[in-house]
């Protein structure tokens, strides 16, 4: 656990880079600082490493103040990735993963056998192990910064805007690799970025700061985007905040549309009984499996393109929903049955 | 005993000048002819790069040969004449200049390059007119380079029997007396500085979009 | 290296093509090329005080006499200047100063304020040696990426782990290049120390020069260039092994 408690950065000249900052950064989750340029949120990281001293306040980790420690030592215990890896050019990759272990005295088998294993965990061929940084593409480096950081396992993993330098392809599978890893390792890992999409994506908790160096909100990204506690919060939170909300929600999280007009094909049913709300029906076997819908009345059965499943994300939904010739997904649970529909009512309901 | 004695000094006005007007001379025909020299070599090393890395290994041992040892190594062909000076001198120069205006020509953004290109600038054109700008603090920085070093080395040429200000030194050590001594080391400073302030005022004059930029 | 050895071939192929008739000073009819192999093969030349082995030990004291002291005070000047990233504009400005100044000039100065021995030229050459190994060090400690400090300090290194495991190594290149430099001038400028009385290979140059005998000069002077050649191969493959291949970016 990180705690800030009336924490202040001020600059010489009297500029206030962090304002009487409190937060509690909670172990094991990912916490990401995110914030337009000039709100300090690269400050407040750099602190806790003792990177910059604060000017006032206190800050501390598992209830232990960071200056009580000598500084090396201190950050000899936390990882640190930032945007342009950093990595030593002098050095190969190995050496440059064995940096911390060896300064930690480990000896020669641990450091080997703990450098291989971190470049199979970030993801990287173990013949590169011996090249040089100038040799690899961008989105190797910041793998080699990011094991480098994981070195002696750290408990803590302080991230500085690491994926900015990388093309959004390579950015988005290294987001997708640092939630693997995190799923896995369970790090207190916290994460700088100007970009709100990837602290939605990334994030457990987010906090959110405003330029002067205040916090705006702490919350989930849920919470956040439900709730944004003032306008800079909304507007920075963009005005399709829906939409991201939606994408942090699934199916089993909204409503099925009441009353669906559904028919069994192994039942004839009367036109006359057929919804007089709809014009088409959806039909299914007397399994309870999805066959396709068709106009009421009418015989040919039409197929759907897109169907769901209870873990869709509900984003997903909606574009399938706004595809659909109907304006509704069907949903198909694991064993192929339908579990009803839903369609943008039914969304709105679910962000409600 | 004062180091300078000023009354030598005023008996020996002409000769000083007459030095210092020699010194001029030489670093001057030593700078044009080597850049005279270096402009086509460079171009052409430009425009084949595989003609590069040879040529400039090759001018790097050139240039780690003892300026005296070359001067005395051209006497077989050229005697102790002005010719070996200059012959000297401007392989000095032709070293230091070649390889400035290479390394110029070839920080040119490629897609400055490119851009003129597509403008429809000619070959002559855009190295005249674009590319030649861009280099020209990088083959001033060389200019400036060779000019300082050129005015110590024609000093050394005094033990051939040129040497301007160089003399000066000669007439000191042989008569044992400091004044000529310091007289040709401080104009020798003097001259190499206010070249260099020169050179960089020029360049100043130049390249008026590199002014308020850090060098 | 290979090209070293090439322009050794064309400089002695060269000298032995001379004209017989060469101009300047007397040639007696043997042509340049058979009076320099004279000289060589001469007993004198290889046994005694002024044989060429005692010069070329002579001469290589002189250089690494002034190099060791340069060294001492010019590294930690520069590399200390670049790792605080105070006093550059100094040390630039000193340095090109002391490319203005000529070495001959100082050599003789130096000669007439202290007198005769080997202190003198000894201060002209330190003198001459650490402009350019200050300048060096100095952009190379400065050129260090700023991230790549940060990383240092984010790791946990202490200032000196910074300096000698990090910063100093990437820097390498660069403080070569100014020891190279430095080395290849006071080898060149060691010359002159024969002008003013003391020994060193160019006693052949100024002796030959007052006495008029065209071999001694030309031979002497090969010597000095063969030599300065060597040296600076040897320094480029002494960077070679202290470079790491990782700040090698060859095409």
């Amino acid at each position: 656990m990180i705690t800030f408690e009336q924490v202040t950065k001020r600059y010489g000249d009297q500029t206030v880079a962090v304002d009487g900052l409190d937060l509690t950064i909670a172990s094991g989750e990912l916490t990401v600082l995110v914030g337009p340029s000039g709100c300090g949120k690269t400050t407040t990281l750099r602190m806790i490493n003792r990177l910059e001293p604060a000017s006032a306040g206190r800050i501390a980790i598992d209830d232990r103040a960071i200056d009580s420690l000598d500084a090396m030592t201190l950050r000899r215990g936390i990882g640190y990735v930032m945007q342009h890896s950093g990595l030593f050019p002098h050095r190969s990759v190995f050496d440059n993963i064995a940096t911390v272990p060896r300064l930690l005295g480990w000896k020669k088998p641990a450091v080997q056998e703990r450098v291989h294993r971190l470049i199979e965990t970030v993801g990287l061929s173990p013949s590169l192990a011996t090249r040089y940084p100038h040799q690899l593409s961008g989105g190797q480096q910041q793998r080699v910064g990011v094991a480098r950081a994981l070195a002696a396992d750290p408990p803590i993993l302080l991230m500085d805007e690491p994926f900015a330098a990388v093309d959004p392809i390579v950015r988005r599978r290294l987001q997708d690799e640092l939630l693997d890893l995190q799923a896995r390792l369970q790090k207190t890992i916290v994460f700088v970025t100007h970009d709100i999409d990837e602290a939605i994506r990334l994030g457990d908790r987010i906090a959110i700061f405003a330029v002067g160096g205040r916090l705006a909100q702490f919350d989930t990204p849920r919470n956040l985007l439900a709730a944004p506690a003032d306008d800079f919060v909304a507007d920075f939170l963009g005005r399709d905040r829906e939409l991201k909300r939606l994408a942090l929600l699934d199916v089993r999280q909204a409503p099925r549309m009441h009353a669906p007009p559904l028919v069994d094909n192994d039942r004839a049913v009367p036109e006359a009984k057929e919804s007089t709300v709809h014009d088409w029906v959806v039909v299914h076997d007397n399994a309870g499996r999805l066959l396709g819908w068709r106009h009421r009345g009418a015989s040919a059965l039409q197929p759907f393109t897109d169907t769901v499943s209870p873990t869709t994300a509900l984003d997903r939904v909606l574009a399938a929903a706004l595809r659909s010739p109907i304006g509704v997904v069907p949903v198909v649970d694991d064993d192929g049955c339908l579990d009803g529909l839903i369609g943008p009512a039914e969304l709105r309901k679910a962000l409600a | 005993m004062s180091l300078v004695q000023w009354d030598w000094v005023a008996r020996h006005g002409g000769e000083i000048g007459a030095q210092l007007g020699q010194h001029v001379l030489l670093t001057g025909l030593a700078l044009g002819f080597g850049l005279l020299i270096a402009f086509p070599l460079a171009l052409a090393a430009v425009r084949w790069p595989r003609f590069y890395g040879p040529s400039l290994g090759l001018t790097g041992i050139l240039f780690t040969v003892p300026s005296l040892a070359l001067f005395i190594l051209l006497i077989p062909f050229t005697g102790l004449s002005i010719a070996t000076s200059l012959i000297g001198l401007t392989i000095y120069t032709l070293l230091i200049l070649f390889r400035n205006i290479v390394e110029g020509l070839r920080g040119v953004p490629a897609d400055v390059s490119e851009a003129a290109k597509a403008l429809g600038y000619s070959r002559g054109r855009r190295l005249v007119q674009v590319e030649l700008p861009i280099a020209l603090p990088v083959i001033m920085a060389g200019v400036r380079i060779a000019a300082v070093t050129t005015i110590g080395m024609v000093t050394v040429t005094a033990l051939i029997g040129q040497g301007g200000l160089g003399q000066l030194f000669i007439t000191g050590f042989t008569l044992h007396f400091t004044t000529p001594l310091l007289v040709g080391f401080v104009l020798s400073i003097a001259l190499a500085v206010s070249v260099d302030l020169l050179l960089a005022g020029l360049l100043w004059w130049l390249t008026p979009w590199q002014r308020g930029r850090a060098t | 290296m290979s090209r070293y050895v090439l322009v050794l071939v064309a400089m002695m192929l060269g000298l032995l093509s001379l004209p017989a008739q060469a101009i300047g000073l007397e040639a007696d009819g043997l042509g340049v090329a058979g009076q320099l192999v004279d000289w060589f093969v001469a007993p004198a030349q290889w046994h005694g005080p002024t044989s060429l082995p005692t010069r070329i030990v002579e001469h290589l004291y002189y250089m690494t006499s002034a190099m060791a002291i340069a060294l001492l005070i010019a590294l930690p000047v520069g590399i200390g200047l670049g790792h605080w990233g105070r006093g550059g504009l100094l040390a630039i400005n000193v340095a090109n100063m002391g490319r203005a100044v000529p070495s001959f000039g100082l050599v003789i100065l130096m000669f007439l304020l202290v007198g005769f021995g080997f202190v003198p030229v000894l201060v002209a050459l330190v003198a001459l040696a650490i402009p350019p190994m200050v300048t060096n060090s100095y952009v190379g400690m400065q050129a260090v990426d700023p991230a790549v400090r940060t990383a240092a300090i984010a790791l946990g290194l202490s200032r000196w782990q910074r300096l000698f495991q990090v910063e100093l190594p990437i820097a390498m290149p660069l403080v070569m290049a100014g020891i190279r430099t430095s080395a290849v001038q006071v080898l060149s400028t060691a010359t002159l120390a024969a002008y003013v009385g003391l020994g060193g290979l160019g006693r052949y140059l100024i002796d030959g020069l007052a006495q008029q005998q065209l071999a001694q000069v030309v031979g002497g002077a090969l010597v000095v260039a063969v030599l300065a050649v060597l040296l600076e191969a040897l320094l480029a493959g002494l960077q070679h092994l202290l470079v790491s291949p990782g700040l090698r970016r060859e095409g």
